[in-house]
């Protein structure tokens, strides 16, 4: 694979979406190219920027309240 | 599927699969159902609130988002994932909602183009107007500064980043969600993943910042 065809597979390949003979082409591409290594570690950089800036907010109580209305109360029919 | 027991306590269904829950919610099983929504509101909620940003639209999403799955559990696929349902239902409420609010935006853009940002797709003219200002203030790694960035993208290439950062599903899970193929889901996150490093890198974030082993 050259560096275009790399690239395009750094996100899969950084999810270890990919066959083990990709996993390890690309393992192997890595391991030289300085570009690629690069790109590769500024993509991992904002994915886990993204993930670290998760912030879960709790179900406001009063939406399960209005589901049961709109259910009906007991069993669904 | 391993037979479940017809009528199962409430403590019973929480060893329960989600897709044995959904079998009884088929049956009429309340408790069931209630199960499910305790599994997975927290997530549903979020991930439809961070795109459209308003409490009281997430709040409806998310409830209609329920309904639809108790109302179509008698036809769920048992060879996908309960959770996968969910989010291919939130995916097309939130895409209808996007959807309303860029009717109710017609007269606005219909208006001739004037400024660099009216030169965008109308996915991001929608988005940008469920975004605040305050989100994308400072340079610097807060998290309402990045969920700023978040709020930023396109929506085609939110929904994957959510679903793919914040859910980690597959590409696989995520191409069926968003009814797309594969190669669609991969590019959006790679042209989302290009827009947000060049965001962060205007505002001043160093490329070692980003580059992390």
């Amino acid at each position: 694979m050259n560096c275009a065809e790399i690239k395009s597979k750094l996100l899969p390949f950084y999810y270890s979406e990919l066959s083990a003979i990709e996993l390890e082409v690309i393992r192997a591409h890595l391991a030289l190219c300085g570009h690629c290594t690069q790109e590769h570690h500024t993509i991992i950089g904002v994915l886990k920027c993204i993930a670290d800036s998760l912030v879960e907010e709790p179900v406001p109580a009063s939406l399960h309240e209005r589901l049961v209305l709109k259910l009906g109360g007991g069993e669904l029919a | 599927m391993s037979t479940v027991k017809a009528r199962p306590d409430r403590q019973e269904l929480t060893g329960l699969s989600d897709e044995q829950l959904a079998e009884l919610v088929v049956q009429g099983n309340r408790d069931a159902f209630d199960e499910i929504y305790e599994r997975h509101s927290k997530q549903i909620y979020n991930f439809v609130k961070k795109q459209v940003q308003s409490q009281e639209a997430a709040e409806d999403i998310t409830q209609d988002v329920f309904l639809r799955l108790f109302r179509a559990a008698a036809h769920f696929d048992r060879t996908r994932q309960l959770s996968s349902y969910l989010y291919k239902i939130a995916v097309n409420e939130v895409r209808r909602y996007y959807h309303r609010l860029s009717r109710q935006q017609v007269s606005s853009l219909n208006e001739p183009v004037r400024s660099h940002e009216d030169s965008r797709e109308r996915g991001d003219i929608v988005a940008a107007a469920t975004t605040t200002k305050s989100d994308t203030g400072q340079g610097d790694l807060t998290t309402g500064y990045l969920q700023g960035l978040i709020n930023r993208l396109p929506p085609e290439q939110k929904e994957v980043v959510l679903l793919k950062v914040y859910r980690e599903l597959t590409f696989e899970e995520i191409a069926w969600i968003v009814n797309a193929p594969l190669s669609t889901v991969l590019s959006r996150m790679r042209y989302a993943i290009q827009k947000l490093r060049r965001w962060m890198e205007e505002q001043g974030i160093e490329e070692d910042e980003l580059r992390r082993d």
